[in-house]
């Protein structure tokens, strides 16, 4: 049996059960938050209820017995259908915590625009090398255009999002602050394993390779997703209390 | 030296060594650890949120 097969049907199966157990701790965690910041608790259960429903979709797909198979087209198209219901709702979130959805509504704007444009650069990036149907200069300019939106929400959240939430006059800066320092990283490292999982893929056509792209967005989905929620979440258990 | 500060570089490193080396249970490992100084990188200030701590 291949190891690698093995390991990364786990992983379906493990982000599964995770991304269950997360989206049941939003649901029962709820009565921890003031009727403002429920909200939040809606918010993060969205994002981890969609990864349920696509890993639910996927886990069967990759069983050890399918992945065997040569040849195999995976369905990322699920991923990507995933990523564009499920980011913006995580990076939404933010804004819904710190008031700034009804104040910053055009950088709620540019920021949505920006994660759409990634998402779509990313998977005509992924599509076009996976089917063969287009050169490789066209995958790595679609994935070029992807990376620049990234950066373009990088640098939002890391210098634009801590300057305004500095100019917030109340008690609860100081959480949502707190909040932004740690959210920010998440945007850059979190965020990072996605290209790195598409550039891994480059690499050839080979089913290992494919086995590794798959590995490296199962573990980003997993701690991205839960990850992000939990900041937000904690953050307004905080919030509720102030 | 702490293990905060040099798992940015780590990360870098791992991430270059993923996409560069060919694809086997070696790059998996490598792949893990490289998630690994991820998390550590974003989790080490998830304790700003501890009640104890707000409290002293």
């Amino acid at each position: 049996m291949n190891v690698l097969i093995l390991a990364t049907s786990y992983t379906f199966e493990f982000t599964f059960i995770c991304m269950v157990a997360a989206s049941f701790y939003f649901i029962l965690e709820r009565y921890k938050l003031s009727d403002k910041y429920k909200i939040i608790s809606s918010l993060a259960f969205l994002t981890t209820a969609l990864a349920v429903i696509e890993y639910y979709k996927m886990h069967s797909f990759f069983s050890v017995e399918a992945l065997s198979v040569k040849n195999n087209r995976y369905p990322t198209e699920f991923r990507y259908i995933t990523w564009l219901s499920a980011t913006p709702i995580m990076l939404f979130i933010f804004f819904v915590l710190s008031g700034m959805n009804k104040s910053h509504k055009k950088t709620v704007i540019t920021v949505l625009t920006l994660n759409f444009m990634m998402i779509i650069f990313g998977y005509f990036s992924e599509s076009s090398f996976s089917r063969k149907n287009l050169n490789f200069d066209f995958t790595i300019l679609m994935f070029a255009c992807g990376f620049l939106c990234w950066l373009g929400i990088v640098w939002i959240y890391n210098f634009y999002l801590p300057k305004e939430v500095k100019k917030i006059k109340n008690s609860k800066r100081i959480y949502i602050s707190k909040c932004i320092n740690i959210l920010n990283k998440f945007v850059v490292y979190g965020w990072a394993i996605y290209p790195i999982g598409l550039l891994i893929s480059f690499y050839d056509h080979s089913l290992e390779t494919m086995l590794m792209r798959e590995l490296v967005y199962n573990f980003g989905d997993l701690f991205n997703k839960i990850g992000f929620s939990l900041v937000c979440f904690f953050c307004a258990v905080k919030l509720s209390k102030v | 030296m702490k293990l905060i500060n040099i798992a940015p570089i780590g990360f870098l490193l791992l991430a270059i060594a993923a996409i560069l080396l060919p694809k086997d249970i070696f790059t998996a490992i490598i792949i893990f650890l490289m998630i690994i100084s991820a998390l550590i990188m974003i989790f080490s200030s998830v304790d700003k949120f501890d009640d104890e701590r707000d409290e002293k």
